[in-house]
Formats: structure tokens, C-alpha cells, sequence
């Protein structure tokens, strides 16, 4: 059976570089310890000694190529943005075309400036052939419910492509609930209550009443989203501060995320989104090289499912949304 | 900007409209409305299951303190209003009412026994020590007298003046030992603290020594966490901001060692367990490749399957559930309502329609609540 896996990172001295310099610009505090995971900066890096070994090993195909975090998000000022965005992309699609069939891509988007980020966005699809985009998180605060940002979302939607949403930090001055405690600042925690209130509030910014066929991918099993469709009906429901929604927040929910099995070792939570998004909206992923592809693969074998779903599942859904053949 | 000022008004509103209410005014308006307008209906389920006990555990009263410190709380926080009372007209009248709604819904939905609680934010929305631990006695012996008035069908969770917690660790010790109390329910934050700092360690001693679990409420998040919510105020409430800050507060006190040092307390979560169960796997992971602030004895999750317990209260899904049941074990799950909020009718549907076996059907609706509660 084909396996396309669609959230995996690479990685350069450049994005290191970038993440360097984030970190000295925010002050965003160290939570991560390097020593825990010492083969994760030569695994990002690297495509050869580890990557396609560890892809084969596990029976995947394809790995759907995205940046590391936090990417041209991480920049401060449009001048920087859309050129690091093109040096990027364009070593992507170098990659890509070294290793056929075994790579394609999602861009990376200057999203410091949202006219950039739609031509770029553009510009990779029609010329490098990438699949859509990655965005990973805010961009120095603005989540991508702003009106200034529908530019990129009327153009992803034109061009039949998704924007993956990937998780980030919150803002430095946001993170007192986590004083004293920097266990959960990261991907234990805080990057799933980021990334899930980020794509809340595009959908009650009505974003996809704008753009009805416009697609968001998120990872990490739709950062809680499945688990929680019925309460954030029904607390929507309650507020004083409706937003004038066509359908009800889960109604987007189920048809225009998409989520992916990254970073996750429970099959109870694939069987729960299974039921409640059903099989045709869930994309296969690991979350190299956070998450080896034998791990990613162990989940989706774990988890009871017949055999069509497993299809769509693995390479089915993906071949779909992302036009692959 | 029309927008904004549409907003400001319906808050403004809104706050009025809470302002404005009383026990006797919210007991009327109830009375205007009749059960059949009120969308319950006899037989909720017919299958089978009509024998068995039922016991819901996050099931809330309220009376006029009670709504005073909540707008008196609202006032000086600034926290906006949320939930609009005018989309759950019967809210109000249902939490201070117990013989016109909660009997008369109890019985048709079959629920022997609700153990009951205060309403948000109750005692944690007051200031000093002083007022709270008054408040918090004078409620404590309320909420007795109802559990005395009507035998058998009450049981109750202390309120307790967090604001200085060895008067909150005797209060809880009065009211178990004294009123008969199970455990406690805790609103959330106290003046922005959370349970996991080691000066509420001498609660979680005593509720260990006790045997009586404290109960975490959902609250308004408390330390700045609000940026995200910028101009999404919808996102506010039980839709989302209530339960990342009860998960992260749970999260907070297992990443503190509380269970480490205390190994027999219970912390209950509400809303099938604030979303953990569906992220166990991942927080194992998460919580490895982080720096640590205190060296655990145990992986992390085993702290949420060992000391926490979760209930069915709130709205989910029955997919929801069956994915709780696989990551914490039947045992662990206890049925609740989340009265007035959500119906016993609807809490009972909830459950009906997950799949399980009967033994497990048992366990979530009387037989762990019995055990842990020693009912």
C-alpha cells in the first residue's frame, strides 16, 4: 500500500539561523531540551544517510516536504520574509526534483506581507509544483483570521490548495500560565492550545463562508477539534458574541480541516476522529523527525479500521487533495 | 467599529440582565415557562437500563450569594460576560430551584443521586481570606440543609476559602466529617494561583488523608493568556477558554509532583477529562523532550490514568467517550451532568448512545462513584 506522509520537516543552515535569531528578537524562553533528542538536527538536515532509509524501512512513499518551525514566520519584517521565503522554496524544489517521486512540497509564504505571500504562493505551485503551504503559526501576533490576510485564502482556494497550519509559540507575553512549569510549553501542551484556538478563530472569522472550498490542514489529529465538536457547538451556542456563521463551527470542522495523524501515539484518539470526521478527511503524517515513519506507521496499524479507510488514509485522500498521481 | 460597539452593547446588556437577578425574580421567570416548553420529555431511554442507579457528579445550585459574588466578580475583574442568558432561558431558574425542575428532572431521566456543587465562580471569586472563609461556612451549611431536606438524593462537593488554605484544608475536614461532605469542587484560580504551588500542598494533604477528591472546575482564564482572544470573544467560555485553562491547571498540578507526593488524591476534571484523554500518547512525548521543573517518579500519563478521574459533563459526542474510555479505562470515567447547564435527559442520552458493555455502563453510571465517594 502506498504511504504519502504529509507533515515532515527539513531543515537548513538558514532556518537554524532563523530560529536563532527569533529567539533573540522575542526572548521566547528555552523549553525544549537538545539532549533529549540528539539525532534531531542531523535527521532534518540530512536526506540520505537517515531520511530515505527510514522512509523505505517503513514502506513510505512519498514524504510531503514542509519547513522547520518556525520557518519564515519567525522573521520580523517583510523586507527579510520574501526573499528568504524564494531562497527557500526554491531549494525545495531542488530536493524534489533530486529525488522523483519520493518528495513534493509545501511552501513556505512571506506572510509579513500578504500581497508577497499570495504571489509566492502562485509562484510555487504553478512553477515549482508545490502542493500548497505551510504557515506556521502567527506572524508576529496576527493569526490568519485577519482581513488582511484573505488575500491568501481567496488564492489558495483559486488554486485548489491547502494551507497547513502548524503549530508555534504563543506570544511571549502570554505564557504566564506556564510560570514555573516549562514542561508543557511545547508540543506536550501549548503548541495544540495555539494551534487549535488559531483555527477557531479563522473559522468564526468566516473565513470559509468566504471561501467555502478553501481547505486548512491541521496536524497533531486536529488539535483536539475532533474530541470536542459537540461542546464548541454548544458553547457557541451560549455566547453573547455570535459571529454571523452560515453553518455551525463543527459543520467546518468536517468539511473544510483536514487533519493529519502527526505526532501522536494513541489510537484511541485516531478512532475517536474517524468516527467523527470520517475516513476522507484525515491525512497519514509522521512529524519527521520529531516522529520516526515506523512510528507513524505503527499508530495507523494499531488503530481497528478496514482496509478502504486505511487506503484513504495512507495515500487515498492525499493522491486527492494534493493532486498527486 | 460598529461591530465593536454592537459588541459593547450586547455585553452591556447582558450584564445588566445578571445584575438584575434574584432567587425569587429567576424562581418566577422559571414558573412562566412550562415543562413542555421546557424540551423535556419522559423517556429518555427505554432500553433496558431504567434499574440502574444513576449518580451525576458535576451538578451545580446556586442562591443569591452566590450570584452576587459572581457579578460583584465580574465587576471588578472585568472579565466579559460570556454565556447570554437569553439563550438558555431556564439556566438561571434551574440553579437555585430544587423541587419545580431539579426533583421533577432527576426522576425522569432516572437519576437517583446528583452530588452537588456551587455555580461559578462561587468562593474563588472572592479577594480576601477574611469574606471567604465566612462565605464559604455559610455555604457549606446551605448546601447541608438541602442535602438533609431531601434524604437519599443529595450528596455534596465543599466549597472551600482557597484564599487561605489551611482554613480551606479545615473547612474541608469540618464538612466531611461533620456535614457529611464527599470532597471538594475548586474554581479554578484563587486571585490567579493555582493548585499545583506548594502553599496549596496542605489541601491536597488533607483531601488525601480525607479521602475526599477534589474537584476542578472550569474557569475564565486568570493569568495573561487573553491575547488570542483578541476580537474573537466568542472563542470565551465553554467553547474553548474554560477548558485549556482547567487542562492546563490539571496538567500543572501533575507536572508539580502534588501526585508524587500525595499518591492517593484525586483530582476529578470535568468535560470528559478537558480534552487529555484524547492526547495521552502525545503528552508522554511532549513532556519528554522538555526541560522538566521537578523530576517525576512515574511517565506522565500514568499520573492522569492513576489520580485523575474524569466525568461525562458538558456536550460530547458518544465518539468522544469511547475515545476516554480506551485512554483511561471505565473505572476511571464518572457520569455527570453538568446541571443546569446540560439536563440529566441529555447527560443520560450522551452515555446511552456510546457503545460499551453493560458492566462498564455500571461502573461509569454508580458503581466508581460509590467507591470513590464512599456513598
Amino acid at each position: 500500500m502506498r504511504k504519502i506522509c504529509v507533515e515532515e520537516h527539513w531543515g537548513s543552515p538558514e532556518m537554524e539561523e532563523i530560529r536563532a535569531q527569533w529567539r533573540a528578537r522575542t526572548g521566547f524562553p528555552v523549553s525544549m531540551d537538545p539532549k533529549a533528542l540528539p539525532l534531531l538536527a542531523p535527521r532534518l538536515k540530512d536526506f540520505e544517510q537517515t531520511r530515505l532509509p527510514l522512509m523505505d524501512e517503513a514502506g513510505v512513499t512519498m514524504q510531503v516536504l514542509s519547513t522547520s518551525s518556525p520557518g519564515v514566520q519567525g522573521l520580523a519584517d517583510a523586507a527579510t520574509a520574501v526573499p528568504t521565503a524564494r531562497r527557500i522554496n526554491e531549494a525545495q524544489a531542488e530536493i524534489i526534483r533530486k529525488y522523483p517521486g519520493r518528495f513534493a512540497g509545501f511552501a513556505a509564504l512571506p506572510t509579513q506581507d500578504p500581497k508577497a505571500a499570495v504571489d509566492e504562493l502562485e509562484r510555487t505551485v504553478t512553477q515549482l509544483g508545490f502542493k500548497g503551504a505551510m504557515i506556521l503559526g502567527h506572524t508576529n501576533g496576527e493569526y490568519l483570521d485577519l482581513k488582511k490576510f484573505w488575500v491568501i485564502w481567496e488564492c489558495a482556494e483559486a488554486l485548489g490548495v491547502p494551507i497547513y497550519l502548524h503549530p508555534a509559540e504563543p506570544l511571549v507575553d502570554q505564557i504566564k500560565i506556564y510560570d514555573g512549569r516549562p514542561e508543557f510549553m511545547g508540543p506536550a501542551w501549548s503548541w495544540g492550545v495555539e494551534t487549535g484556538t488559531h483555527a477557531l478563530r479563522i473559522i468564526s472569522a468566516g473565513v470559509f463562508d468566504a471561501f467555502p472550498k478553501a481547505t486548512l490542514i491541521l496536524g497533531h489529529m486536529g488539535e483536539m477539534l475532533p474530541y470536542m465538536t459537540v461542546r464548541i457547538d454548544e458553547g457557541y451556542g451560549m455566547t453573547f458574541h455570535k459571529t454571523q456563521l452560515k453553518k455551525l463551527p463543527s459543520d467546518y470542522i468536517k468539511e473544510n480541516i483536514m487533519i493529519t495523524t502527526s505526532g501522536h501515539y494513541s489510537p484511541g484518539a485516531v478512532l475517536c476522529a474517524l468516527r467523527e470526521l470520517g475516513a476522507d478527511r484525515i491525512l497519514f503524517a509522521g512529524d519527521y523527525p520529531w516522529v520516526l515513519p515506523s512510528e507513524a506507521v505503527d499508530l495507523i496499524e494499531r488503530v481497528p479500521m478496514n482496509d478502504a479507510d486505511k487506503e484513504k488514509i495512507y495515500h487515498l485522500n492525499a493522491e486527492r487533495l494534493l493532486n498527486l498521481q | 467599529m460598529k461591530k465593536k460597539n454592537d459588541m459593547d452593547r450586547r455585553e452591556f446588556l447582558g450584564k445588566a440582565t445578571l445584575a438584575a437577578l434574584t432567587v425569587p425574580a429567576l424562581l418566577a421567570a422559571g414558573s412562566k415557562i412550562s415543562p413542555a416548553q421546557s424540551g423535556s420529555s419522559a423517556g429518555a431511554s427505554k432500553e433496558g437500563t431504567k434499574k440502574m442507579k444513576r449518580i451525576s457528579v458535576e451538578e451545580h445550585w446556586g442562591n443569591q450569594e452566590m450570584i452576587d459574588i459572581r457579578n460583584q466578580w465580574y465587576a471588578r475583574t472585568g472579565t466579559p460576560a460570556s454565556n447570554d442568558p437569553k439563550a438558555t432561558p431556564l439556566v438561571f431558574p434551574r440553579l437555585v430551584d430544587f423541587e419545580k425542575w431539579r426533583l421533577p428532572l432527576m426522576d425522569e431521566s432516572g437519576i437517583t443521586m446528583q452530588v452537588l456543587s456551587t455555580s461559578s465562580p462561587s468562593i474563588q471569586g472572592i479577594v480576601d481570606a477574611a469574606t471567604a472563609v465566612v462565605t464559604a461556612k455559610r455555604t457549606n451549611d446551605a448546601m447541608a440543609e438541602l442535602m438533609r431536606k431531601y434524604p437519599g438524593r443529595f450528596a455534596g462537593l465543599a466549597a472551600l476559602p482557597t484564599q487561605d488554605p489551611k482554613a480551606a484544608a479545615d473547612e474541608l475536614e469540618r464538612c466531611v466529617k461533620q456535614l457529611g461532605y464527599r470532597g471538594t469542587m475548586i474554581q479554578g484560580t484563587t486571585n490567579g494561583e493555582y493548585l499545583d504551588e506548594k502553599k496549596y500542598w496542605v489541601l491536597w494533604e488533607r483531601s488525601e488523608a480525607l479521602g475526599a477528591p477534589i474537584y476542578l472546575h472550569v474557569a475564565e482564564p486568570s493569568r495573561e493568556a487573553r491575547k488570542i482572544y483578541d476580537g474573537h470573544p466568542e472563542l470565551s467560555g465553554p467553547i474553548w477558554s474554560w477548558g485549556v485553562e482547567a487542562a492546563t491547571h490539571g496538567l500543572r498540578i501533575v507536572g508539580a509532583g502534588v501526585f508524587d507526593a500525595f499518591p492517593k488524591a484525586t483530582l476529578i476534571l470535568g468535560h470528559l477529562g478537558e480534552s487529555l484523554p484524547y492526547l495521552l500518547g502525545r503528552l508522554d512525548e511532549g513532556y519528554a523532550m522538555c526541560f522538566k521543573s521537578v523530576q517525576l517518579k512515574k511517565p506522565f500519563s500514568e499520573y492522569i490514568k492513576d489520580n485523575i478521574v474524569i466525568t461525562t459533563s458538558g456536550k460530547y459526542k458518544p465518539e468522544a467517550l469511547v475515545c476516554a474510555i480506551s485512554a483511561m479505562g471505565a473505572d476511571r470515567i464518572l457520569f455527570g451532568a453538568d446541571y443546569p447547564w446540560v439536563t440529566p435527559k441529555e447527560a443520560v442520552e450522551h452515555v446511552e448512545r456510546t457503545p460499551m458493555s453493560a458492566a462498564d455502563r455500571e461502573k461509569i453510571y454508580h458503581l466508581n462513584a460509590e467507591r470513590l465517594f464512599k456513598l
